[in-house]
């Protein structure tokens, strides 16, 4: 984990999800809340289905934080902070499947072809429920909370033209 | 030799959970199953007792790389038992769709999963960092037809903008007039596709294929046509039933689908490709001949060549739309007033080939009955054959050099096994 990021210009906020499964719809409902929290001239995006095109969203960007669900066998809603660059080349996942290119496989592929933000972090919210239908588990609004706080903070750091965020090692509640 | 089983428990870069079984016995193979164990979808029997407009959208859920597919098979079936026609230029804003589909489909196969296996290399990320320039064209190539689909669908996973007689909303012209940079890029990059594939190395392989596909007078098939087979079959789609069937086979989930009577059959591009050659818009079939491919492409491996030329002529015709396009007056035909019941089927070119649908409706417009035929389990037997053919051929080469041949084998066809079960793990058994 690297330290504290620093923002030479707004930091992208990415969703990743699912609408419609459970706690996977967790990247998206963060995107709401900032949105709603810093106006529709945030720079928040959402992203469902292919992340292949997550390469020319951020490629370029200096610093980009993207939100989604995670399963690691930590408690249900435990937020996870997680450098995603400096996770090296070993931690990902091959392109195995026509339907989609997981997170690992898109940050694979970006560094393949130099399509990489200046820094990458992921606030990953454990899942408890990921079927169709479900709806978000129940510790699942208090992470969403915690991490919308965090962006808004951060993007708001940003804007001021100071440095902010805090980055809590992978698995700290 | 005794006997021996070859087993691949989990196949690779293809879409949904299937594995392969081999069984050989000294010089001969005994048996060859392509397992399909994804869990049936029930897609048929949850469709029972819902209006006929929710088809389209509920049906596009069983294939995320395809929905448009499944959402043109139903509306086109559903049309067929109404009564309505749609035609004009709905008619061309549908094939527009379609061309983002197989332009997105196509471009994620040939550079994500079939590529790597001409390049020597397990999967595209290890193959874009010596191939950069490879991959990246392929992800231009991808998000041209991406584009298409969210301008055209509303967004480019599960379009919503598909209904009964057409759509809910007709883009502006400006709309799509603003694709044409991209449009006409990627068909460059396309044309730079149909090169790349040619140039690859292929294995010295011929299989007997009957191939099946829709064939149009006027066009390369799409939305329309009757079925044709290259062996001398050709009926609407209403009559499909009659010569072709659904078989239960006890390792798989998936049904296979055979010629009644008659054995496997091969769906999807080569089959398109054989039967529609002179239908290819003019860059396209130029682009054929310069390449020298062959007027009907019998080895399984040059199948990235006929999919890169559809992508090339997706490209093409896509443009071909945009120059002609006047945004109708209505966005749809509306459905008849009144309607007795009844029962509609049709079939259309999804990426990896003939999509069949039929239904059979309510006076009320309820769906009382649905058959689906996905391109997969239509070519599930066909894969199976191609499979035990590889085996005589290499049978003394060892375990994994096999295991290896038989899940290339498997992708040059680009199962979609979500698809058929509504793919693959090999396990050679050597006795």
């Amino acid at each position: 984990m690297r330290g504290a990021p620093s923002f030479p210009r707004a930091p992208l906020v990415i969703g990743l999800g699912n609408e419609r499964r459970g706690d996977d719809a967790v990247g998206l409902l963060v995107a709401t809340a900032v949105r709603e929290r810093l106006g529709q001239g945030a720079r928040v995006f959402e992203c469902s289905g292919d992340l292949t095109k997550l390469l020319d969203m951020w490629a370029d960007e200096p610093t980009v934080f993207v939100v989604d669900a995670v399963v690691s066998g930590s408690a249900p809603g435990t937020v996870h902070v997680v450098d995603l660059l400096a996770l090296g080349e070993g931690s990902a996942t091959p392109v195995t499947s026509t339907h989609g290119v997981s997170l690992s496989g898109a940050v694979a592929l970006g560094r393949a072809l130099g399509r990489l933000p200046g820094e990458l972090f992921l606030y990953g919210v454990e899942a408890s429920q990921l079927s169709i239908g479900s709806g978000v588990g129940r510790h699942t609004p208090v992470a969403i909370a915690e991490v919308t706080e965090r962006l808004v903070t951060a993007l708001r750091a940003a804007e001021g033209g100071r440095t902010a965020v805090g980055s809590r090692k992978a698995g700290d509640a | 030799m005794t006997e021996r089983t070859i087993a691949v428990d989990y196949l690779a870069r293809v879409e949904g959970e299937g594995a392969l079984r081999a069984r050989l016995d000294g010089d001969r193979v005994e048996e060859v199953e392509l397992r399909i164990f994804e869990p049936p979808r029930f897609f048929e029997a949850l469709l029972r007792g819902r209006s006929f407009e929710e088809a389209p959208d509920l049906t596009a859920r069983i294939c995320g790389i395809c929905p448009v597919a499944y959402q043109m098979s139903a509306s086109h079936a559903m049309e067929s038992a109404l009564g309505m026609h749609v035609t004009g230029t709905l008619r061309e804003l549908r094939r527009l769709l379609y061309c983002g589909e197989w332009i997105e489909s196509h471009s994620l196969h040939i550079y994500l999963l079939h590529a790597p296996d001409f390049l020597g290399f397990p999967d595209a990320v290890r193959m874009a960092k010596e191939f950069p320039e490879v991959v990246a064209r392929g992800l231009s190539l991808k998000r041209a037809g991406n584009h298409l689909m969210e301008v055209l669908g509303g967004r480019e996973i599960h379009p919503v903008n598909v209904r009964v007689g057409g759509f809910y909303r007709a883009p502006e012209r400006e709309e799509l007039e603003a694709l044409r940079p991209e449009l006409e890029k990627a068909l460059g990059l396309a044309a730079e596709t149909v090169r790349f594939a040619s140039g690859l190395e292929f294995p010295d392989v011929e299989e007997d294929y009957e191939f099946v596909s829709l064939v149009h007078p006027d066009e390369y098939p799409m939305n329309e046509g009757l079925i044709r087979s290259s062996r001398g079959l050709e009926i609407p789609a209403a009559r499909y039933e009659e010569e072709f069937e659904e078989l239960q086979v006890p390792h798989s989930n998936a049904l296979h689908s055979v010629r009644r009577g008659g054995g496997s059959y091969l769906v999807g591009p080569m089959a398109r490709y054989a039967l529609n050659r002179t239908r290819l818009l003019p860059k396209t079939r130029a682009l054929a001949n310069d390449v020298g491919l062959e007027p009907v492409v019998t080895n399984p491996a040059r199948s990235i060549i006929v999919r890169s030329l559809e992508v090339h002529y997706a490209c093409e015709e896509a443009l071909r739309i945009l120059s002609t396009y006047r945004r109708p007056e209505a966005a749809f035909v509306p459905p008849p007033a009144t309607f007795e019941g009844g029962s509609g089927a049709a079939a259309t070119e999804a990426p990896r080939g003939l999509l069949y649908h039929r239904y059979e409706l309510s006076r009320e417009r309820l769906i009382e009955r649905a058959r689906i035929v996905a391109p997969t389990s239509q070519n599930q037997k066909r894969i199976e054959d191609d499979l035990r053919h590889l085996l005589e051929r290499q049978i003394r080469a060892d375990d994994a050099t096999l295991t290896d041949a038989c899940e290339r084998a498997i992708r040059h066809h680009d199962p979609c096994i979500s698809c058929a079960t509504h793919f693959l793990t090999l396990e050679v058994d050597r006795r």
